[in-house]
């Protein structure tokens, strides 16, 4: 990667909507205008609970929404418009500039097929390679992310492999074209907890290394405290704080961020007081007026319930909140 | 995506019982409500149309012998060569066959879930037992039972009706047999036995009322399955014997003089396809309403 | 091996309820003097203790020698069970290859364009093969194919394809239906796993991911079916050998039993025995080759 390639973004989302079911923005409406980069070797960590929205953002960018789901807004990969290409044009992308690693490392791989298969048809197919080359390629990556004895252990089928193994493979198969993006699904829910140390250890690699962009995805403030640059914390579809990770981390602004590191189990915990929890839960749709956090929300003021917030900049980030910046001014 | 389509469907059945969610789910399946209109114009017309008749399908009308289709005369469907009215003798045909069917298919509902509740709730050696016997019945050929209860019973109508059975309890038994090994460690059979019931007494009041409705969604199969074999074992010549007609008697004389007249086949074979092919379209939209997620 | 113990145990149910069941190989043939009946049993045993005659028939099956037929005297059961077996595993197993092929296309292509035209008429010709008899199908195709455009004998049987096409359609027609059914459900299932999703990620395109990813553990509950139903398909032959006159193996078992053939039932028994066994090994056989989650234990 030349410098002039790493100022521009690798991946650049604008005004992303989601909806579900209905036509044109009659149906259910599940991400609201949400707009972020990726620059290339940098983490970004999508950051929100279930229900929020978060995954839709990576399958929309792959071109993967489900049945029913409908994208609108700008997704630009390496400076090309890619939402909405025919399934066909994406192809050709999927695999190759741009990849996925999903959640469940135990059902995201075909069972009957043994690993190198499901490894080496990439090469093949994005790259014209031999199935001899691609065999190598693929050992050679699976060296990489640390599986032991690789050169046997690619023959093996998907149910002769540990969890974190699969996962392993899931983003050596991942990485195989070089992509300039990697997206990656909740990749260390499913796993234990040295495991997913590990394989976060592994991320970092190789965004450092390939000067791959990341964008993960998780509900784990742990992770991404851990792992990423840049922070999108996101609620019921719609951008809530935005900015670089230390400063979020260090200094939550948006009631709901603040919700969330206070719900975190962390080593400062005092044993036997009780965790933090934000009370309610998510609600579907993202097309209500109002902030949606507002029935939850513990700051709530009359125009919360009227009026949704706009995303604005304030103190090393942007934030969408009636009330975050407003009670810096009055104090 | 799903999830929607599930919170849309959950806000419309909100606060109904999970078996009126059913119905409403199988009263939205255009198709089997058709069936469900076919089947009862089919049971209505073979049990009530030939008392219309001032004949039966067995007297000759030696004034119409072969007597063309004409829907305007008093045999709407022609005679055959001994002049017998076609469209009257398919009626009463299928007066037998679905008869057979509906009776054939509650005997098999009964016994299934009365064997299987005792397999299930008794477990142990009594249960492998059972069970075992099952597999083996269900691994033999079906022809090879038919014609054991032959050479036992004689060709009977009787010998037809357990034939029927005996090729029908066998898999709803499965079911409700591990209806009733999931009830046997459920809280208010515990009672019951802390009150002082007998295995017995728990079997027929708590175990069998438990399992009916399990296997009462397989009910539509079971009519459509025991139609089926009659009329299988009736084209054989194994199943109702003369004067009695079924559908399956009729299609095999049919078959008979294909060449000479065609509407012996075709009027009592066209009555049979519609029957199992509204049975079937009806066992598929109970399945869907009951086992949504069987899909 | 297994199938051993099973094999004993229906020859031995048979042969005491041929034994037990009313009436006997020559009662149909009242009008025999009582010297030369007597004659008639002595020369298939039917004189010797009842125990004696089971021993017998054991010791002779094991060497497939089940003795002349009591009905066809001139022909020995082994003989009638080649040459009707050969007829009828024939037609049989033709009939479950065009059904397997046609159904899983028809079953694949309605799961892929799922509700949309194709779909609905895959499902109505799986429908129509499951819900029409085949003595109902099997005399119209006679009717329509044989009779009015006279393209094909209508029965009959002289071992020339033409005398085959007709019984192999009418058999294949009801497993078509099922085997479509099955595929397309599962295919549909598949579909929606995670791993699609993977595959699909991966850029393959859509017919890559279709054959190679779905396929595989889409079939796997069809060839689960396959073995079992082929057996069915072939041990019931009796109705479609009825409606084409075809010189198979089940009419023979039907006629015998109830002519009380003893020779000839006993060897038809436990031929049919040994194809549902052989059959199910097969199919235990082919889905460890085909799912590895299988072959592995």
């Amino acid at each position: 990667m030349t410098d002039k390639c790493a100022d521009l973004p690798v991946l650049s989302v604008k005004h992303l909507s989601i909806y579900f079911g209905g036509r044109g923005h009659a149906g259910l409406q599940v991400v609201n205008n949400v707009s972020f980069e990726v620059r290339a070797g940098e983490i970004v960590g999508i950051v929100g609970e279930s229900g929020s929205g978060k995954s839709q953002i990576l399958l929309s960018i792959m071109g993967l929404l489900p049945d029913g789901g409908r994208a609108a807004g700008s997704v630009r990969l390496l400076g090309r418009e890619i939402l909405g290409l025919p399934q066909s044009d994406l192809d050709g992308l999927r695999g190759a500039a741009m990849s996925m690693v999903f959640q469940d490392p135990m059902t995201c791989l075909t069972p009957h097929l043994r690993i190198s298969r499901q490894m080496t048809e990439v090469l093949v197919r994005h790259r014209g390679m031999t199935e001899r080359a691609a065999l190598s390629a693929a050992v050679r990556m699976l060296e990489l992310v640390q599986i032991p004895d690789a050169r046997h252990r690619i023959q093996f089928y998907p149910h002769e492999f540990s969890g974190g193994m699969r996962q392993r493979v899931m983003v050596a198969t991942s990485l195989l074209c070089r992509p300039a993006v990697l997206l990656a699904d909740e990749p260390t829910t499913a796993l234990d907890v040295t495991i997913q140390a590990q394989l976060l250890k592994l991320f970092a690699d190789i965004a450092a290394e390939f000067g791959t962009a990341i964008l993960i995805v998780t509900h784990d403030f742990g992770v991404v405290s851990e792992l990423c640059d840049r922070i999108v914390v996101l609620y019921g579809g719609a951008v809530m704080e935005t900015g670089l990770a230390p400063d979020i981390i260090s200094d939550p602004q948006h009631p709901y961020t603040r919700g969330l590191l206070a719900a975190m189990p962390g080593l400062h915990q005092t044993p036997g007081t009780q965790l933090f929890t934000i009370p309610g839960q998510i609600l579907p749709g993202a097309n209500r007026p109002g902030c949606p956090f507002c029935q939850r929300c513990t700051d709530k003021i009359p125009v919360c319930a009227t009026e949704r917030p706009v995303l604005r900049a304030g103190s090393g980030r942007h934030i969408a909140c009636h009330v975050a910046g407003r009670a810096e001014v009055v104090a | 995506m799903s999830d929607a389509i599930t919170a849309q469907l959950d806000q419309d059945v909100r606060g109904i019982s999970p078996l009126r969610a059913s119905w409403l789910r199988f009263s939205r399946n255009r198709l089997a409500v058709a069936s469900c209109g076919v089947m009862a114009l089919i049971c209505l017309m073979c049990f009530a149309l030939p008392l219309c008749f001032p004949f039966t399908g067995n007297d000759a009308d030696f004034a119409n012998l072969s007597a063309p289709v004409n829907l305007a005369s008093i045999h709407p469907f022609g005679t055959d060569d001994l002049g017998r009215d076609l469209f009257l003798r398919t009626l009463e045909g299928g007066r037998m066959s679905l008869l057979l069917g509906f009776f054939g298919a509650i005997v098999s509902v009964v016994v299934s879930v009365c064997y299987g509740a005792v397999a299930g709730y008794l477990g142990g050696k009594i249960d492998a037992l059972m069970m075992r016997t099952v597999d083996v019945l269900l691994s033999t050929p079906f022809m090879f039972l038919v014609i054991l209860i032959n050479l036992m019973l004689g060709r009977t109508n009787a010998s037809l009706f357990l034939a029927v059975v005996i090729g029908l309890w066998l898999t709803p038994s499965i079911i409700a047999r591990s209806q009733a090994v999931s009830l046997r460690n459920r809280e208010f059979i515990y009672a019951a036995r802390a009150g002082g019931m007998s295995s017995a007494q728990i079997i027929v009041q708590h175990v069998i009322p438990n399992s009916v409705n399990v296997v009462i969604v397989y009910s539509s199969l079971l009519v459509l399955e025991a139609i089926l074999t009659e009329s299988f074992l009736s084209f054989l010549g194994l199943g109702i014997q003369p004067p009695n007609a079924s559908w399956g008697t009729l299609i095999a004389e049919g078959a008979q003089q294909l060449e000479s007249d065609p509407r012996l086949l075709i009027l009592p074979g066209a009555f049979l396809a519609l029957t199992l092919l509204s049975l079937n379209y009806i066992t598929d939209g109970l399945r869907d309403a009951f086992d949504p997620n069987d899909r | 091996m297994q199938g051993v113990p099973t094999l004993f145990a229906l020859a031995t149910v048979t042969f005491f309820i041929m034994r037990i069941a009313p009436g006997g190989p020559f009662s149909g043939n009242r009008q025999l003097p009582k010297a030369i009946l007597e004659n008639m049993k002595r020369s298939f045993h039917l004189d010797e203790p009842i125990w004696q005659q089971f021993a017998r028939f054991l010791w002779n099956a094991l060497q497939f020698d089940f003795g002349p037929s009591m009905m066809y005297r001139d022909y020995s059961v082994a003989r009638l069970i080649v040459d009707g077996a050969t007829v009828s595993m024939e037609i049989g197993l033709a009939a479950m290859l065009v059904a397997t092929v046609v159904g899983v296309g028809l079953g694949t292509a309605g799961a892929v364009r799922r509700n949309t035209s194709v779909d609905y008429a895959c499902g109505f010709v799986a429908v129509i093969g499951l819900a029409v008899p085949i003595f109902v199908i099997g005399p119209l195709l006679q009717l329509v194919v044989g009779l009015q455009w006279k393209l094909l004998p209508i029965a009959g049987w002289d071992g020339t394809w033409r005398y085959k096409v007709l019984p192999i359609i009418v058999l294949a027609l009801p497993n078509i239906g099922y085997i479509a059914r099955l595929m397309r459900g599962s295919m549909i299932e598949v579909l929606r796993a995670d791993y699609i999703r993977t595959a699909r990620a991966k850029g393959l395109g859509a017919r890559l991911v279709l054959w190679r990813h779905a396929f595989g553990s889409a079939i796997l509950p069809v060839v689960a079916y396959l073995g079992p139903a082929t057996a069915i398909t072939v041990t019931g032959s009796v109705v479609i050998e009825q409606v084409f006159q075809i010189p198979g193996i089940g009419r023979y078992f039907v006629t015998g039993a109830i002519n009380r053939d003893y020779t000839l039932v006993m060897g038809v028994t436990l031929f049919y025995g040994t194809i549902i066994i052989v059959a199910n090994a097969l199919t235990d056989i082919v889905q460890a080759l085909l799912d590895p989650r299988i072959r592995h234990e």
